[in-house]
């Protein structure tokens, strides 16, 4: 009966996520869903998958989403979706397959009935190094990507040098870059100054 | 009933994840990517959980009682880690792209469609 209530409960939050019209309230309801997911998990037996799905599905994902959003910025609500009997059918559809496929799974022939540590630990080990490679990949890139800005504008720049310093000096030129210079003016108002000020050739 | 009661759960949440990932909005279509995941992660788990009545953790297991296999959740806890890494990846694309084209409307980013 518990298990019914919560699996009531996770598919309401996943559907207040979809028809929320702000961003915020949407990532909210997702935290909820991970959270009752986590609960479903637990119900299972997967005590500790229960509690990293806690820790990161409602915890981190949901602290990562506010942060994009604050960085982003919150658009204005968008009207609430216009294709419900679209949705209606493609759930209704999906849980036709999944239910199907769930029903005609065969059952495992070879299980391992060494503890969870034992078999996370030295039979998964491998998956185990690959993982904290993976996570130290993810960090990497994402400090990557969020420090690159500065590099489009300086691309940019370069290439209006190397546009300037490839084409003769005339008067078609100077209208070409005048009419370059409106498109960057937004990247530029970010970039640190002495880099932009030797523009105008 | 309880495996029905999974079966609809996880083609719901799986429907929606579609369903969000298919919007112009990036940040939602990023949203439909992590419940997409939490859908994959609760039907591994609903599908290997139920071949034994007794968690993988416990060591005094009663005679007669099947144990879970646990090789399972040592999946599911890497597929959750990697999920969450490729989402702060995809988020931090997501800023990328707002930022170059100062929009996260996918119909606006009109260099996707040349």
């Amino acid at each position: 009966m518990l298990t019914a209530i919560l699996i009531i409960l996770t598919v309401f939050c996943a559907l207040l996520a979809v028809v929320s019209t702000r961003l915020l309230h949407a990532t909210l309801w997702l935290a909820a869903t991970s959270a009752l997911v986590g609960i479903l998990l637990y119900q299972l037996g997967a005590w500790e998958i229960a509690v990293i799905e806690l820790s990161v599905g409602a915890g981190l994902v949901t602290v990562l989403m506010v942060f994009a959003i604050t960085m982003i910025g919150d658009p204005p609500p968008t009207p609430h979706v216009s294709r419900r009997t679209l949705l209606i059918f493609v759930i209704l559809a999906m849980t036709l397959i999944v239910g199907m496929t769930v029903n005609s799974l065969p059952a495992p022939v070879d299980v391992i009935t060494e503890p969870l540590g034992a078999v996370l630990w030295q039979v998964r080990g491998l998956d185990m190094a690959a993982q904290i490679v993976l996570i130290f990949a993810g960090v990497l890139g994402v400090l990557g990507l969020l420090s690159v800005s500065d590099d489009i504008v300086r691309v940019r720049v370069n290439r209006i040098e190397h546009q300037a310093s490839t084409t003769p000096l005339s008067s078609a030129t100077h209208t070409t870059q005048t009419s370059d210079a409106p498109e960057l003016s937004d990247s530029m108002q970010s970039a640190p100054s002495g880099r932009l000020e030797k523009e105008p050739v | 009933m309880t495996d029905l009661l999974f079966a609809m759960a996880v083609g719901i949440l799986f429907a929606i994840g579609v369903f969000q990932l298919l919007r112009r909005d990036l940040i939602k279509a990023a949203m439909g990517f992590s419940m997409l995941f939490t859908a994959i992660n609760l039907f591994i788990l609903a599908t290997g959980a139920y071949q034994g009545d007794v968690p993988p953790y416990t060591t005094n297991v009663e005679a007669g009682r099947a144990v879970s296999d646990p090789l399972v959740q040592a999946l599911i806890l890497t597929a959750v880690v990697v999920s969450f890494g490729s989402y702060a990846l995809l988020l931090g694309l997501i800023n990328i792209a707002s930022r170059r084209y100062g929009s996260v409307d996918s119909d606006d980013i009109s260099d996707l469609k040349r």
